[in-house]
């Protein structure tokens, strides 16, 4: 289940000009969350999705690709 | 519980037990210790100069209550409060674990008067746990640390309830030759160190999902 998506988290995150750390306290998580989050390890919730997507300011599909 | 409450609790614990002494003192030198002494109350009778035994048994009782009550409330207070980050506790608790070597003696106390319950003590080597919960103190709960708690539960769970049938297979298909004393030794052992192990697994098997590498 872990790997039935693709993350572009690390390009958004890089272009809002956010760190790891940033990110997670903005959404709440910590930035190991965050980290793998990156990897496509990790399948957050809906809301952490959404958090992600409004702290990172780009559309949840472009962020998180499932196949 | 704030620390002006707590001194309220204080000052109010030794109004209560002052008040209690000095009635003792009234009953035993001015009401042959009506009420001091073990009481039948089928054939008891109230007289005025009981007033001072009732009061302060009274505010006794409402002080215990009330106390019992503020303790649960901050009980469940601290749960809410800390709910969003992981306790605080040394990983030298682990140490705590050797304890369950106490589980041994119970077959000391058996062989003298067949006594089984420090079997029970097995259980602690499931504070082993504390060891790798204290590793992980004081960290964020977020939705992937809640996740692998679950997880970690689950697998100790199921490792333990397989361990757990095996036993009650073994036992079924006549280990021990139906020898009930032997049975039951048996089994307050095994659920002892099940126990032992499920709450050791739970926090051993989080903390390897918290620090696995990819």
């Amino acid at each position: 289940m872990d790997n039935e998506f693709t993350c572009n988290l690390k390009t958004y995150r890089t272009l809002a000009g956010l760190t790891q750390e940033q990110l997670a306290d903005c959404v709440g998580v910590r930035r190991e969350t965050i980290m793998r989050l990156e990897k496509a390890q990790y399948n957050p919730s809906l809301k952490l999705a959404i958090d992600i997507s409004r702290a990172v300011n780009a559309p949840i599909e472009d962020i998180f690709i499932f196949k | 519980m704030s620390k002006k409450t707590i001194k309220y609790f204080v000052l109010g614990g030794i109004a209560v037990v002052l008040m209690l002494l000095c009635s003792i003192g009234y009953s035993v030198l001015f009401n042959q210790s009506r009420l001091v002494e073990p009481t039948d109350f089928n054939t008891y009778h109230f007289i005025i100069q009981d007033t001072p035994m009732v009061l302060s048994g009274l505010f006794l009782f409402l002080y215990v209550i009330v106390l019992i009550y503020q303790i649960v409330k901050a009980i469940a207070s601290k749960k809410t409060n800390d709910n969003q980050h992981t306790r605080t506790i040394s990983p030298k608790l682990g140490y705590l674990g050797f304890a369950g070597f106490m589980g041994f003696s119970g077959f000391l106390t058996y062989s003298i008067d067949h006594t089984l319950f420090p079997f029970i003590f097995f259980t602690f080597f499931g504070f082993f746990g504390f060891f790798y919960e204290g590793k992980l103190s004081n960290i964020l709960r977020d939705e992937l640390f809640i996740l692998n708690e679950k997880k970690a539960e689950l697998s100790a769970y199921k490792i333990g309830f397989i361990i757990l049938f095996f036993m009650i297979w073994l036992i079924g298909m006549g280990l021990f030759r139906n020898n009930t004393e032997w049975i039951a030794i048996f089994m307050v052992i095994t659920v002892s160190c099940i126990y032992a192990l499920v709450l050791f697994l739970s926090k051993y098997l989080l903390y390897r999902y918290e620090t696995k590498e990819y």
